[in-house]
C-alpha cells in the first residue's frame, strides 16, 4: 500500500514536472507531415548534400515545431483538427489524393497572400500541379513535392538472364515481364501491388492509351482500351509476370520483394531506387535502376504522379508566418536543395541544375517522366471508395470469379454513382 | 512408472505452452538484431553475427524515442493505479451490497463498453479540445482508466465474492470500521484480482494507440505513436528498427509482469494464512 | 464518463456528415444503406465465426494452460511470465510476426505446411486467411483469460486440496469438486469480455489481409474504419458502432443474463 502510494506521487510530480517544462517559445510554429518532409526541408539524413533550408528562416522567424506521422494518420490528424475553432495546426503537407470540395472548405485560399508577398520565381512552379489544387478560381496548395512513376528494374537479374536493353514500348516490357519468371521460376515480373491505391493498374491503362477515370470525371471503365488492361493484367498475373502477393500485398511486401531479388521489375516513383539501393536493406545494392515508363501505343510516356502540397488550414492562428515558411521553402534555391536532400522537385528547372545533374543519374529521365505526368485519379469526396472497387473489381477477375468485360462493367455500375456531376 | 509419465507429459506441456508463446516474440527480437535485408530470406539464418545498427537508428532517427517512452510509463502507470484503486473500491460495494439501482449501474458498466471506441472519438475530439486537455497526460490517463474500470469491477466483485463474509463479520466484531476493514481484510486477501486488473489495465494504456494519436500532438506523445511512424508508407517500413523499438517497448512489461507475479504470489501466502 | 459520447453517437447514426460538414439529420437512412449492402453480411458472419471459435478456443486453452502451470513444482514465476508475454507485445508488432512467419514467399509457418504437403496460401484463400487471423488473435489474447482464470484457481486455499487427497479424492475428482466450481465464474467474465473485444476485431484483420481478398474477410471491425475513416461517412461508422452493440449483446446475452443473475438478484 505504501508503495503505491509512493508510485503515485512519483507519477503525479513527473507529470507536472512536464507540463512546467514544456517550452512556451516566443514564436513557434506547428508544422504536421510525413517525416520525409522534416528530412528533406532539413538535411538530416545521411550522405544528403543539400542542408538545412530552413535555418536562415529559423534564425529570422523562430522555431520550427515539426508533428510527423504516416500517411493517412497526418490527413487524419489535419482533417480532425481542421473541425475546431482554433486549430493546433499552422502550415500542412497535403496530399493530391485526399483533395475534395469539403476539403478546399477548410483551407486558407493562398492567392491574397501571393499577391502581397510572392513566392520567388513563382511561375517556375508546375503549372500542372497548381492546376490540380486550384478551386472554384482559388490556389489552396503550393506544390512541395512530387512522386512520379518510373520504371524501376534489377539490371543484375536482367543482365543474369542475358537482356541487355530496357523495352521502347509497353506491349514488349509485358512479354519481359513474363520471359523473366520463364527463364527463372523463383523470380517474378513486376512487383506491385493491389489494394487501396491501384497505381499499378491505372498506369496500366495508361500505358494501353486510356485514362481510368478523367479530370472531368469521365468514367472509362467500359472501354475496349480498358478491357484490355484488365486481360493485360490477368496474363501478367497468370503467368509470373506479377508477383504472387500482387492482391494481398502492400508497399512493404513489393519492397521487400525487390529488395530480395524476388521481382525484377516495379512501376514505382523515381525516388524509390534510393530504398531498393541502401546496402542495409537490399541485397542488390547499387543494381536497382530507373527509367521513364516505355511508351504507350501512341509514343506518349505514360507518366502518372502524385503530389503534396503545402497547404493553411483555415483555422490557423498563425498564417502569416506559415506563408512565410512557405515561401522560404518553395523559391527555386530552395527546391534545389530539397532535391538534394531527396526530395521530388516541382519546378522542371531543377532538374538542369548541375548539382541535380551530377547527383542524380536519372535527372534526364525524371524530368522527361514529370513533363508528361498526369495525376492518375481525380480527387473527390468518394474518390477512396471508388479506388477500392476498381481494385476489388480487378481482383476479383485474377482470381477467377469472373471476366475482364464483366469486371469492367461492375466498375462502370459501381463508381458512375458516386462521381460528381461535371 | 505413472509418475514418470505424468512428469514427461507435463515437460512436453510445458514445452509446447512455450513455443507458443514466445516464438513470434523471438522472431520479433532475433530480427532487431538483423539487417532489414536479411530479415525476409527463407531458409532463415539461425546464427548471425548480431548488429545494434537497428538501435543505434532508432536514437538517430526518433531522437525524442525515450521522452515519449517516459510519457508513456507516466500515463500507463498513473492510469493503472487510478484504475485499479477504484475498482478494487467499486468491486467491494458491488460484493457486499445489493439493489436495484446497483444491479443497474453494473449492467451499464458493461453495456457501455460495448460501443467501439473508435466511433466514441468523434465526439470526444471537440470536446477535449474544449476543455483544453488536448496533448495532455491527463486526457489519456481518464481515458485509460475509464475504458478499463468495467471489466476490472467485475473482476475486482467476482474475487471479493470469494471472501468469507465470515471474515467480515468477526472483524466488524473485533471494532474494525469499513476502511480497516477494507485495509485488513479485503484488499489483502483480493490482491491476485487486483494483480490481474493493473496487468490488464498497464499492458493496454502501454500499448494503445487510437486514442493516442487522436488526443495528443507532441508533449503528451506516447510510444505506440513513434512505433505506428517506423511503419511508413512513403519509404516503406525498416523492420530492423521496427523490431528493435517493438523489443525496447516489450522489457518494461516484462519486467512488470516479474514483480506483479511477487506479489500474486504474496497475496496467495496471506490468503493462505488468514483463510 | 462514456455516457455523453455514446448518446452523441446514437444521434450521429442517425445523420450524414463528414469533416467540416454539420451533421444533417437523415432518419434511418444510414441502417437501411448498411443493412442492404452485402459486404455488411460477409462482415457480420465472418465476425459470428471468428468470434466464437476465438471465444470458446480460447477459453479451453486458458483453462488447460492455467491448470498445468497451477500444478508445477518449480518455475511457476517463469512460465506465468513465458505465457503473458504475448499480451504485453505492441497489438501491431505481434500481428506482423504473424502475417511474416506466415508469408506465402518466405514465411516459416508457410513453408514448413507444404515439406508436408499442406498448401497454406492465406493471400488467395479466404479460409485460410479467417484460420490465420482466429490463430493470431487467440495467441496474442490467451494470456487474458489465462490471467483470469489462473488467479482464480491459485485462490484455492491450499488445505481444500489436502484435505480433499486425505478423504482419498482422486486427481479427476477434485478438479471437479474443487477446481471447476472456483472456475466457472471466471470463466463466465472471461467469455463475456472476450466476447466484447473479439466482436469489435482490428488489427488482425487489418494488419494481415485489409479484409481482402475482395473483401471476403472482412470483420465488423474493418468494416467499420473503412466507412468511417476511409470514406468519412460519420453517420454511417455510428450506425454499425450501434448495430455492433446490437450484435454483441444478442451474442452475449446468455453469458450476460447468468452473470446479472448469479451476482446481483441472488441477495
Amino acid at each position: 500500500m505504501k508503495k503505491s502510494i509512493g508510485l503515485l506521487a512519483l507519477a503525479a510530480s513527473l507529470s507536472l514536472s512536464v507540463f512546467a517544462v514544456s517550452p512556451a517559445s516566443a514564436q513557434s510554429i506547428n508544422v504536421l507531415g510525413h517525416r520525409v518532409h522534416q528530412s528533406v526541408s532539413t538535411g538530416e539524413s545521411a550522405g544528403t548534400t543539400g542542408g538545412d533550408v530552413t535555418e536562415a528562416w529559423r534564425s529570422d522567424n523562430g522555431d520550427i515545431n515539426w508533428i510527423t506521422a504516416d500517411v493517412t494518420p497526418i490527413h487524419d490528424r489535419l482533417f480532425r483538427e481542421m473541425t475546431l475553432d482554433a486549430g493546433n495546426i499552422d502550415l500542412a503537407f497535403f496530399l493530391n489524393r485526399f483533395v475534395s470540395p469539403d476539403v478546399f472548405e477548410l483551407l486558407e485560399p493562398l492567392d491574397g497572400y501571393q499577391a502581397e508577398n510572392p513566392i520567388e520565381g513563382f511561375d517556375g512552379l508546375s503549372q500542372g500541379m497548381r492546376d490540380a489544387m486550384t478551386y472554384d478560381g482559388k490556389l489552396y496548395g503550393i506544390p512541395f513535392r512530387h512522386a512520379t512513376n518510373a520504371l524501376i528494374y534489377n539490371s543484375k537479374i536482367l543482365a543474369d538472364q542475358g537482356i541487355e536493353s530496357i523495352p521502347e514500348t509497353f506491349a514488349e516490357l509485358v512479354d519481359l515481364a513474363i520471359a523473366i519468371h520463364e527463364k527463372n521460376p523463383e523470380v517474378y515480373g513486376f512487383a506491385n501491388h493491389s489494394g487501396t491505391s491501384p497505381t499499378f493498374i491505372l498506369n496500366l491503362a495508361l500505358a494501353h492509351g486510356v485514362q481510368f477515370l478523367e479530370p472531368d470525371y469521365t468514367l472509362n471503365a467500359e472501354t475496349p482500351e480498358f478491357i484490355e488492361t484488365l486481360e493485360t493484367l490477368k496474363r501478367l498475373y497468370d503467368n509470373g509476370g506479377l508477383v504472387r502477393d500482387y492482391i494481398s500485398g502492400n508497399l512493404d511486401t513489393i519492397i521487400a520483394d525487390m529488395q530480395a531479388g524476388r521481382a525484377a521489375l516495379s512501376l514505382n516513383p523515381f525516388g524509390r531506387v534510393a530504398v531498393l539501393n541502401d546496402a542495409a536493406l537490399s541485397r542488390f545494392p547499387g543494381d536497382i535502376k530507373a527509367v521513364a515508363v516505355p511508351a504507350d501505343p501512341n509514343g506518349v510516356t505514360p507518366a502518372q504522379t502524385e503530389v503534396w502540397y503545402l497547404v493553411i488550414p483555415k483555422n490557423s492562428t498563425n498564417k502569416e508566418l506559415a506563408w512565410s515558411l512557405i515561401r522560404a521553402l518553395s523559391s527555386p534555391e530552395a527546391t534545389v536543395r530539397e532535391a538534394l536532400n531527396g526530395n521530388g522537385p516541382v519546378r522542371s528547372g531543377a532538374y538542369q541544375d548541375p548539382r541535380i545533374v551530377a547527383a542524380n543519374p536519372a535527372a534526364e529521365e525524371e524530368a522527361q517522366s514529370v513533363a508528361s505526368a498526369r495525376v492518375a485519379f481525380p480527387g473527390f469526396d468518394q474518390a477512396a471508395r471508388a479506388q477500392e472497387i476498381l481494385s476489388e473489381e480487378a481482383d476479383a477477375m485474377l482470381l477467377g470469379r469472373q471476366t475482364a468485360a464483366e469486371a469492367a462493367a461492375n466498375m462502370q455500375a459501381r463508381i458512375s454513382p458516386l462521381l460528381p456531376a461535371k | 512408472m505413472r509418475k514418470l509419465a505424468g512428469h514427461v507429459g507435463k515437460a512436453l506441456a510445458v514445452g509446447l505452452i512455450s513455443v507458443w508463446s514466445l516464438f513470434p516474440i523471438a522472431y520479433v527480437v532475433l530480427n532487431a538484431f538483423k539487417q532489414h535485408r536479411d530479415i525476409f530470406v527463407f531458409p532463415p539464418e539461425i546464427f548471425f553475427t548480431p548488429t545494434f545498427d537497428n538501435f543505434i537508428a532508432i536514437a538517430e532517427i526518433y531522437p525524442q524515442f525515450f521522452s515519449y517512452m517516459l510519457n508513456s510509463l507516466v500515463i500507463s502507470v498513473a492510469a493503472t493505479l487510478v484504475c485499479v484503486i477504484a475498482s478494487a473500491l467499486a468491486g467491494y460495494v458491488y460484493s457486499r451490497f445489493r439493489g436495484k439501482a446497483l444491479a443497474a449501474s453494473a449492467f451499464y458498466l458493461v453495456a457501455i463498453r460495448l460501443l467501439p471506441p473508435l466511433v466514441i472519438t468523434i465526439p470526444l475530439f471537440p470536446w477535449v479540445n474544449i476543455l483544453g486537455l488536448a496533448d495532455t497526460y491527463w486526457v489519456l490517463i481518464a481515458l485509460y482508466a475509464a475504458f478499463w474500470l468495467p471489466l476490472n469491477v467485475l473482476i475486482m466483485k467476482e474475487f471479493i465474492d470469494q471472501i468469507p463474509r465470515s471474515l467480515d463479520e468477526s472483524a466488524i466484531i473485533d471494532g474494525a470500521g469499513e476502511w480497516q476493514l477494507l485495509r485488513h481484510i479485503i484488499l489483502p486477501l483480493s490482491a491476485q484480482g487486483m494483480v490481474a486488473c493493473a496487468v490488464f489495465v498497464f499492458v493496454f494504456s502501454w500499448n494503445e494507440y487510437v486514442y493516442a494519436f487522436i488526443f495528443t500532438i507532441q508533449n503528451a506523445k506516447t510510444t505506440p505513436l513513434v512505433l505506428a511512424e517506423i511503419m511508413d508508407s512513403v519509404t516503406g517500413t525498416n523492420y530492423g528498427v521496427l523490431f528493435a523499438a517493438a523489443t525496447i517497448q516489450l522489457i518494461p512489461v516484462v519486467l512488470l509482469v516479474l514483480v506483479l507475479q511477487r506479489q500474486l504470489v504474496a497475496g496467495l501466502t496471506a490468503g493462505a494464512v488468514k483463510g | 464518463m462514456l455516457a455523453g459520447p455514446a448518446v452523441y453517437v446514437l444521434w450521429l447514426s442517425f445523420t450524414v456528415s463528414n469533416f467540416g460538414q454539420n451533421p444533417q439529420f437523415v432518419g434511418w437512412q444510414n441502417y437501411a444503406a448498411i443493412l442492404t449492402d452485402r459486404y455488411f453480411w460477409t462482415a457480420a458472419w465472418n465476425t459470428f465465426i471468428v468470434v466464437n471459435a476465438v471465444v470458446y478456443i480460447e477459453l479451453l486453452l486458458a483453462v488447460l494452460v492455467a491448470l498445468v502451470i497451477a500444478s508445477l513444482k518449480t518455475g511457476r514465476m517463469l512460465m506465468f511470465a513465458v505465457v503473458l508475454v504475448p499480451y504485453g507485445i505492441s497489438e501491431v508488432v505481434g500481428v506482423l510476426s504473424w502475417r511474416f512467419l506466415a508469408d506465402p514467399s518466405v514465411g516459416l509457418i508457410t513453408k514448413t505446411l507444404a515439406m508436408i504437403g499442406i498448401d497454406f496460401n492465406w493471400t488467395l484463400n479466404p479460409e485460410a486467411a479467417l484460420v490465420l487471423i482466429t490463430t493470431i488473435s487467440i495467441w496474442h489474447h490467451l494470456p487474458f483469460s489465462f490471467v483470469i482464470i489462473y488467479a482464480a484457481i491459485i485462490s484455492v486455499p491450499g488445505e481444500l486440496y489436502e484435505a480433499s487427497r486425505v478423504d482419498g479424492a482422486t486427481k479427476w475428482q477434485e478438479f471437479w469438486l474443487i477446481t471447476a466450481p472456483i472456475i466457472v465464474p471466471a470463466a463466465l467474465l472471461a467469455i463475456i469480455f472476450r466476447y466484447v473485444f473479439a466482436f469489435r476485431m482490428f488489427s488482425e484483420v487489418w494488419l494481415v489481409t485489409q479484409g481482402g481478398p475482395i473483401r471476403l474477410t472482412e470483420v465488423l471491425g474493418t468494416y467499420l474504419y473503412r466507412t468511417g475513416f476511409r470514406y468519412s461517412d460519420f453517420g454511417g461508422a455510428a450506425a454499425t458502432g450501434w448495430l455492433m452493440v446490437l450484435g454483441s449483446l444478442l451474442l452475449a446475452a446468455i453469458y450476460l443474463r447468468a452473470i446479472y443473475r448469479s451476482a446481483f438478484r441472488d441477495a
